[in-house]
Parts: C-alpha cells; structure tokens; sequence
C-alpha cells in the first residue's frame, strides 16, 4: 500500500478492499463483508470492518448514508474514488514490474 | 457479546453501535471475529479522533505522557512481583527483592496518578489514594508484626480506587472503570486473600489469576494515559463518574 492510506497502519489493506467493493454501488457493513470475503477469500472481522470504515469516512473517501432500520450503507466519495483508482493503478504497475521480472527471471 | 461492545468508548458506541449490532446478528460471531472486536476497542480508545474530532488536534503535554509511563512502569513492576512471589513459593525460600519490588510498584503507581495535572475534581481524592499508597508502601518496608492484617484491607481500597481513578483519567468509560475496580481486583482479593498466602508465600493459581490483572491494568490504564494524556483536566472530558463526584 502506498499513496494516500500510508497512516491506515493495519487498516490499509481492509480500507482497499472496502473501497473496491463499494465502487459499484452503496453498501452496508454486512454487505461489505460478505463482500470482501468473496473477493479476496478471507472473512474480514467486524472489529476490523468498523476500524477501516472509521478511517475511510474520517478521511472523506467515504460518507455514510440514512440507515435503513439498523444498517447504514456507506458510498464511495469523488475523492474516495480518486484515491482508489490511484491505489490501483499503483498496483497494476507495480504487478507488471514484478511478472516481467519473474518472467525475465525464468527465461 | 454486548460486553465486547462495552468495551468500546462510549461516543464510538454511540456513532457505530447499532451497525456493529446489525452485523453481529446477521454473521454470529467466531472466536476469531470476538478477538477482533477486542482488538477494535483498543484501537478505539487509542484513536478517539475517529469518532471526535476535536481529539486530533489535542496535544498531550509532556508531563501527561510521563505520568503515564510511570503508571505503565507501576503495572510492570507489579507483575514483576507477582513473578518473584510465584518463585519464591515454588522453591520454598524467601526471595530477595519482593517487598522491595511491591513497594516500587506502589510508588510508581502512586507518582502515576498525581502527576502535575490530576483533573481539578478529582484532586483531593487522587492525592490521598497516592497518599495512602505511599503509607501502605512504607508500611510493608516497616519491620512490624501486623502489617498484613491493617494493610491488606488498605491494599484493596487504596489499589482498586487508584486504579479505578487512572482509569478515569485514561477516559475509559463509567462501565469499563467499575468493572475494573469491582471485578477485576476488589473481590478477589477479598475472596482470597485469607488463603491466598502473603506475598513470600504466593500461591500460583491466586498471584497469576487474581494479582497479575491488576498489574495488567495498571500498564493498560497507563499506556492510555501516556497517548491521550488527562482528558478531564480543563474542563474537556466527560461529566464526573461517582468516583470523581464523591470526591468533590
């Protein structure tokens, strides 16, 4: 992780996949786990989920919306959006080094 | 599981308790999930900011952050004892240096709680509990045969209520504090203290399960304090607790 979640600590990975996943549309705290847990594989806990969630909305990548009864869905922010497509873009870079290395490597 | 929600502060519970609940009924919680919410407090209390604002900009003064320490430093030495004591039973001799140690405990704790900045309505209290912490200390030191029959009592109501007072300065919540004081250390020791042995003679399943949570505490209660500094002192904390109240 690099750029604009340095200071996450623990939370910068989750925080990345909390953005990915609301990057098509609004979703509450259940839904995003679920979520990440398709994405990536691994359950992400809810002690977790919240801690990142504070930091995103603190930072202005994401703004909670009305709760509908209990659960309060989250959306990504334009600046959320930026900084997530920067964060990606960092990594796919970051990726072809790498594979052309291993590649180079190999050959 | 509403007590792992207590365990975090009160403002935060307030903002993301209902949601947190929601995700908790809908995914029942693993030991792994538990842990994490464990972990999500402590981060909780130590970035405050998260949920209020204005705590970013507070700076701790220094003199907050040392007091801190020592009453981190109080914890160590506590359980340092604790560990010397256990030896001392195990091989059946008298360690050198437990009282030695149980005193340093008791003044690091003592110079802990005062500080320079002890929140203006708490200050009487807080000055006689570290007070008496320091008598009690003197009294172990003194060489005189009812030391432990007047100073066991003295121990429980001195320790639990500066503990319980650190824990106010650290702003852990009204709930988190009594359960500190009540279950944590007062009834315990009460409990077991006639058969529990004195300190040469500590017995292992008293020293680890019912004294080394206190020094446990101490270093929790005492690293907050070191990061977040006396959150009642001018006016900016919470309203007073019971504890703080009867004081003033």
């Amino acid at each position: 992780m690099s750029g604009g979640m340095t200071e996450f600590g623990r939370f910068a990975e989750p925080s990345l996949y909390i953005l990915v996943s609301l990057s098509d549309a609004p979703k509450h705290g259940y839904a995003i786990m679920t979520d990440v847990e398709e994405m990536t594989g691994e359950p992400l806990g809810p002690g977790t989920l919240y801690g990142a969630l504070a930091r995103l909305e603190r930072r202005g990548l994401i703004e909670a919306l009305e709760p509908i009864d209990r659960r309060r869905p989250y959306r990504l922010t334009a600046l959320g959006a930026t900084t997530l497509r920067a964060q990606l873009e960092g990594l796919a870079g970051f990726t072809r080094l790498g594979l052309e290395r291993l590649g180079g490597a190999a050959g | 599981m509403s007590r792992l929600f207590g365990l975090y502060p009160r403002r935060w519970r307030v903002r993301y308790g209902d949601e947190l609940a929601a995700v908790i009924e809908a995914r029942p919680p693993t030991l792994r999930d538990r842990l994490d919410l464990v972990l999500g407090a402590l981060d909780a209390h130590v970035h405050p900011e998260l949920v209020e604002p204005a705590a970013a900009t507070t700076r701790v003064p220094w003199g907050r952050r040392v007091s801190g320490l020592l009453a981190s430093a109080g914890g160590i030495a506590w359980l340092t004892m604790v560990a010397l004591a256990g030896r001392a039973n195990e091989r059946g001799v008298e360690e050198p240096g437990v009282v030695e140690v149980f005193w340093l405990a008791l003044i690091l704790m003592a110079i802990g709680l005062i500080g320079k900045d002890v929140a203006v309505h708490a200050r009487l209290l807080g000055r006689s509990l570290a007070a008496g912490g320091i008598l009690l200390a003197l009294a172990f030191v003194l060489p005189w045969d009812g030391k432990v029959l007047v100073a066991l009592p003295l121990v429980v109501l001195v320790g639990a209520g500066m503990l319980g007072l650190a824990a106010t300065r650290a702003r852990l919540s009204s709930g988190a504090r009594r359960w500190i004081i009540v279950v944590g250390f007062a009834i315990p020791f009460v409990l077991l203290a006639p058969v529990g042995g004195g300190l040469y003679e500590l017995s292992p399943w008293f020293g680890v399960p019912v004294l080394a949570p206190y020094g446990l505490a101490w270093i929790l209660v005492g690293a907050l304090l070191a990061l977040r500094g006396d959150p009642t002192a001018a006016g900016r904390g919470p309203a007073p607790g019971p504890l703080e109240a009867s004081a003033a």
